[in-house]
This record gives C-alpha cells, structure tokens and sequence, in this order.
C-alpha cells in the first residue's frame, strides 16, 4: 500500500496491538470513536484531554492520544469531521506552536535557573569555602599537605646547610603569623635554577634555591616568605581545593560533563586563584610591617621575575595576576630594619653547599 | 491463520524514510539553543532527535513512537548528578579525616575508580531499559526485566577477563553480554530471545585481532620516524639549560599535535578495517540467533560492506570536521535497516500490553558517565 495512499481512521487501545477502524462524532465536548462495522462506540474522549503528538506529512494522518490512556493511539485520516474537530479544539489545531512555547518555557525558566545557580556558586563558593577552612581545624590541613612535603624532600634534592638554614629558620619565625603557630613551621630549600617557592597545607614552604642566588638582597626573600606565610595564614591551599572541587560539582551539575563546562571550571578556577595571590600580596605587606622588616622586597621581586619572564601568558589565563599590577599594589618605601645582617645573607646564600 | 502463509515466509525491513534536511535542521536547532542555554538545551534536543528519528522508522506498516521527554532526561541526570556529588564530597571529607594512609582512606580512594568502571555499565542497561519503555508501536509499549546493578557486576567481571586473556575473551565475553540485554527485553507481552554461541565469530575476530597489532605497530614505527619523536622528546625534556625558545617550543607543540592527529585519524581506519569482518559477523551471529514473537531474523552484511560504509563516515567526519554528523546519522540508520531481515510477522492479533516497571526518570546515569549526542 503506498503511504499518500488515504488509509481509514484507526484506533489502538493500548491493551493489544490490534487496529480498530473507526469513524468519529461529537458530544459537546466528547470525542466519541465508533467501530467502523458496527458503529458502536469503542471510546470517549474528552476533547480537553486530548493532544495531538504527530502530523504524518505525505498523507496528513494526525496521531492523537488521550491523558487518561496514555497509550491509547487515534490515527486520522483527514475527514470533514476531523476539520470540525480541528476548528473546536485550538490546542488540537495549533500543537505544534503549542508544544513548542512549552518547552520554550520550560528551557527558559531553566537557563535562567542555570545562570542563577553559576553565578550564585561563582561568588558563593568563595564565602563558603572561607567559612568551611574556619571549621576545620589546622591539623587537618597537615593531613593533607605533610604526605606531599615528605615526598619533595624524598625525591628531590634539598640544600642542608645547617648554617644557613638557621638563618632561614630565624626569619620564618619573625615574619609567623600568630593564628597558625599551633602547627610547626618548616622550610625547605630544594635545588633547582627556577625562580619561585610554594605554600603546602601544614605549614610547610618549599622554596627553590634559585631564587636564594638570583635574589640581591634578603629583603626579597623576606617578601617572597611573608607572601607564602600569607597564604598560609589565610589556609589558602586548602580553601583552594574546596573551591575547585565546588566548581567541578556546580558546573557539571549545569553544563554536564562536556567542553564548555571544563573550559568554564578552569577559567573561574583561575579567576579565584588570581584572587587568593592578590590577598596575599596584601597579607606580605602587613605581616612584613608587623615584624618590622624593610617591606620594599615584595616589589622588587616582581621586578625581577619580570626580567626573567620569558612567554608572556595572558592574564585571563594565568593563575596570577600581572606582575605589573602586582608590582604596583606591593610598593612600599624602604623604611624598616633589614631583614638580616649582611653575613647572615652571605651564610643563606652558601645553603647549596655542602648540603 | 493457519494457512494464510503457507509456502511462503514474508520478508520484511524496518523502514525508515527520515530526510537529511530534516536531521540538519534538528542539528542546527540544538547547537544554537545550546549556547543560549549554556546546554541545558541538550536534553530537550535528544528527546526531538529521537522523536524524529522513530517516527520515521515503520515496521509492518505502522510506525514507531518515541514518548520520552527532554524533562525525564533532565531529572535522570539531576538525580545521579546530586547523589553522586554528596557521594564524592562524603569521600573527600572520609580521606581528609581519616588520612590517605589509613585503611579506610585507601578502601575510599579505590572506590571512585571502581565506580567509574562499573557505573557506565550499569548505565548502559538502565538506558536500554528506559528506551524501550519509551517505544510505542501500535500502542504497545516495549519493556525490560533484571537489574542494571546485576548487569554492571557482570561486565565489569567480563572486562577483568578480557584484560587477563589480553583481548581474546571479547567476542565470548560481548557475546554473552548481549544475550543478557536481548532475554530480558520485552516488546509487549513478547519476548525476546537469543541464543548464539561466540565461537562462528572467533575466526574473525582473531584475524582482525592480529591485523590491528601488526597494522599499528607499522603505523607508530612510521610516525616515529617521519616525525622524528626521538630528538621531540629529548629536547623537550632538556630544554638547553633553562633558557628554551617559546618559538621552538610552540613548534615542537604543533609537531606533537599534527602527529597525535595522525594517530588518532590512523588507528580509527586501522580499526575500521581490521575489525570490520569481526563486526559485521557479529552483526550476522546476533541476528541468526534472536527471535521475537513470531518473528527470526537474517542479515547478509558483509565485511566489505561494513568497511566501506565506516570508512565513508570517518572521511565525511574528517573532511566536513564534524559538520557532517547529520549525515552520518542518515546513514547508520538506513545502513542497518537495511541490512537487518525481518523473517515473518508480528502476530498483532495476540500481542498484549506488558505490565512491567516504566522508570519515571531516564538516563541520568548515563548522561553523567558516558554522554552521547543521541
């Protein structure tokens, strides 16, 4: 039978797979379906219940169903009477604008529910993950950066030079913040021509000897230690793992597990990263005064990287902020002890020998 | 009835008349309203793709129905989504705790890659499960028996022998899998049944098998030279004393990229190709053994055959760099209509509604491990 052949209105009871011929009539507001044979009814359906799902285009039958059998099928074949049917029933008649202002609805409601949900976490999650460190107490951190440190110092090599690590261990002490004493302090110097140091929970600072030869006064390593114990004070690390772990919950809850998504995460994730290095510069300044240490270091430091830096990394992308801008929120003048005596510098400058 | 066939066994295919303009207009519809709803559109947009997609594929004369909707979709995907994020951050709180060290710490770490090998599976059956509840045809709606849970230990078991046997269990080990999805599904009060044994697909699994080693190891030894691996990988990890040029650097990087892309590009063909005797018989084996209501089956796809119609969609994915998806969708559905001989027909006058669970969520598992467009 070719398909734009008119086959008869037919109707499926949702109970066996058999078709029912049919002919249709009107009751006020009831759509009665009559077997075809007999002309007895088989089915009434209230017009109001009625959607229609599907228009077959080579042979304009239209599918029907009815919200109380919700598998019942009625296939009409175009008819006098299913005009007039049509006509009476608007829902009917424009289903398919009807079916799609739904879902637009719908979606709409939902893409605003997402953005309000992203924005809300983007500038919640720092709020919560900053009341979540309070709650948890220091040891806890220890848990998570103490197996990180003893790997560094299994495997790579460390500058013990006791002299010189006195010295080292000095200025930590002065420059301590008073919240985190209850955990001890460690620094450990690892060799390597790189210029940089870095914070692990804990309270432990790693910083790498580069830094120590290519730095000419101890007043920017004492910059570049307050930054790190500013992180520290403020449990950035570990509030930096409740954030991105909240962002990768939040985002994939939106944008499910795809590209965009993962683009987003790493970009806010930068973004907070960013954040959390600008309070600690701040946090250096302060806690470089406190001790009454010289506390144009920080900006010096930034000058010096900049000397060094070789790819220029867009700031969007990078997980700081620019070095200019970090060198001119750091400015101070150079009132202030010095951060140690001249001889304590040259000691710390020889804690690659004879380590 | 009894003798209303003698002689002679109809044949029948499914049928399906969808258009490609059709398809693309769909495709368009939901890249576009995917941005402007950062993608929650992609629920919506499957339950359209799928509605299309039935309501072109006729059997015995009536078409097929898809009665899912974007919004079960969606609330599958919520459901798995907030269970697994209390489940993750319970995991996280557990090892912060308790230390990485202790027992309990290790027992916790190893739970999410356990999870993540064994969740798509579960995922897979739940799906099928889900797809088949949303299938109407003449008012009769399709069903599934047993537990995804059950299914997911057994596949997971499947793979651990098929990573033990270094491959040799898969066609055994699909088999068997495959049974376990098709006895359990229903199609009304029908249902289905296979039986079929591994062993007729062996021969070409095997060739394939060793036609896959041979071919890429060729492949890699080429690249390797042409590409001079060796000297990128020396350099990069000793970048001249510290002072390495960025141009030099993004040079190598492009390098590095243009030869995963052949690898990539290569291992598909090389799949395709070594592989495609072993699917297509497995194809033919699965089809030999099902039977359904009244209904057996037959397929006469060939290996040559199969190559050629992936070969065209790996090339038209290439060359249109993905644009060509629609057509690729065309394609796969008229290739296996095609080729999939229906032998007799449905008894519609006996086929009665099944009473079996209709989950009021779907996917959910499967949107969040192994996410499809479809």
């Amino acid at each position: 039978m070719a398909e734009s052949e008119t086959r008869t209105s037919r109707f499926y009871d949702g109970q066996t797979a058999r078709p029912r011929d049919v002919e249709i009539a009107f009751q006020e507001r009831i759509l009665v379906l009559l077997a075809r044979e007999d002309m007895t009814p088989i089915a009434r359906w209230p017009i109001a219940e009625m959607s229609a799902i599907d228009r077959n285009e080579m042979n304009g039958e239209m599918t029907f169903r009815c919200r109380g059998e919700p598998e019942a099928r009625l296939i009409l074949s175009p008819s006098p009477q299913r005009d007039q049917m049509l006509q009476a029933a608007a829902h009917l008649k424009h289903w398919k604008r009807r079916e799609r202002t739904a879902v637009a609805k719908t979606i709409g409601g939902l893409a605003l529910a997402g953005l309000a949900v992203v924005l809300g976490c983007y500038f919640g999650l720092p709020r919560l993950a900053i009341a979540a460190v309070q709650l948890m107490p220091l040891q806890w951190d220890a848990k998570l950066g103490d197996p990180v440190r003893e790997r560094i110092v299994e495997h790579e090599q460390i500058c013990a030079n006791e002299a010189a690590q006195a010295v080292l261990d000095r200025l930590g002490e002065r420059l301590m913040p008073e919240n985190i004493r209850a955990v001890p302090l460690t620094l450990d110097v690892v060799e390597t021509k790189d210029i940089n140091a870095f914070a692990l929970p804990g309270n432990h600072i790693i910083i790498y000897s580069g830094l120590i030869a290519k730095a000419d006064t101890p007043e920017i390593l004492a910059g570049v230690l307050a930054h790190e114990m500013g992180h520290l004070e403020m449990r950035h690390p570990t509030r930096g793992l409740i954030e991105q772990l909240g962002l990768g919950v939040a985002i994939n809850l939106v944008l499910g597990n795809n590209a965009f998504g993962n683009i987003g995460r790493v970009m806010a994730g930068l973004s907070y990263t960013r954040d959390m290095e600008r309070q600690a510069d701040e946090r250096a300044v302060a806690l470089l005064h406190r001790a009454h240490i010289r506390a144009d270091g920080l900006a010096a430091f930034f000058d010096l990287l900049k000397k060094d830096e070789r790819l220029h990394i867009p700031v969007l992308l990078s997980d700081h902020p620019g070095l200019e801008e970090r060198a001119a929120a750091t400015k101070q003048d150079s009132s202030g002890e010095p951060a140690m005596s001249a001889g304590d510098w040259q000691t710390l400058k020889s804690i690659c020998r004879n380590g | 009835m009894p003798d209303s066939h003698m002689g002679t066994t109809h044949v029948q295919k499914l049928r399906y008349d969808g258009r490609i303009g059709a398809l693309y207009w769909i495709f368009i519809k939901i890249v576009l309203l995917n941005i402007v709803t950062l993608t929650i559109y992609r629920f919506w947009g499957k339950a359209q793709l799928r509605r299309y997609v039935w309501s072109h594929m006729q059997l015995q004369g009536e078409r097929l129905e898809y009665t899912g909707t974007g919004l079960e979709l969606f609330l599958g995907f919520l459901l798995v989504i907030g269970l697994f994020s209390l489940f993750y951050a319970g995991i996280f709180l557990g090892a912060l705790l308790f230390g990485q060290e202790s027992a309990l710490g290790t027992v916790l770490h190893l739970i999410l890659p356990f999870f993540l090998i064994y969740l798509p599976m579960v995922a897979i059956y739940a799906a099928q499960r889900y797809r088949l509840t949303r299938t109407l045809w003449r008012g009769i709606r399709g069903g599934m028996t047993g537990s995804a849970w059950t299914y997911g230990f057994r596949a997971l078991g499947y793979s651990l022998l098929v990573a033990v046997t270094a491959g040799l269990a898969t066609p055994w080990a699909q088999m068997r899998l495959a049974e376990q999805r098709f006895n359990n599904s229903y199609f009304g009060d029908a249902k289905a049944s296979l039986q079929a044994s591994s062993k007729p697909v062996y021969k070409a699994f095997f060739l394939g098998f060793i036609t896959y080693v041979v071919l890429m190891a060729l492949l890699l030894a080429a690249l390797y030279n042409i590409f001079d691996v060796g000297t990128l990988f020396a350099r990069l990890s000793h970048p001249g004393g510290g002072q390495a040029d960025p141009e030099q650097m993004a040079r190598m990087a492009w390098l590095f990229f243009a030869a995963y892309l052949c690898v990539i590009l290569g291992a598909a063909i090389i799949g395709v190709f070594a592989f495609s005797w072993y699917a297509a018989s497995f194809f033919k084996a699965i089809a030999a053994g099902l039977r359904f209501d009244n209904l057996t089956f037959r397929s006469a796809m060939g290996a040559l055959d199969y190559f050629r119609f992936w070969l065209g969609n790996i090339l038209i994915l290439a060359v249109t760099l993905g644009i060509g998806l629609p057509i690729i969708v065309h394609r796969s559905l008229r290739f296996f209509a095609d080729r999939l001989e229906i032998i007799g027909e449905i008894d519609i006058e006996r086929l009665k509604q099944n009473t079996l669970p209709k989950p009021r969520t779907g996917e959910g598992l499967l949107e969040t491990f192994d996410a499809g467009f479809w």
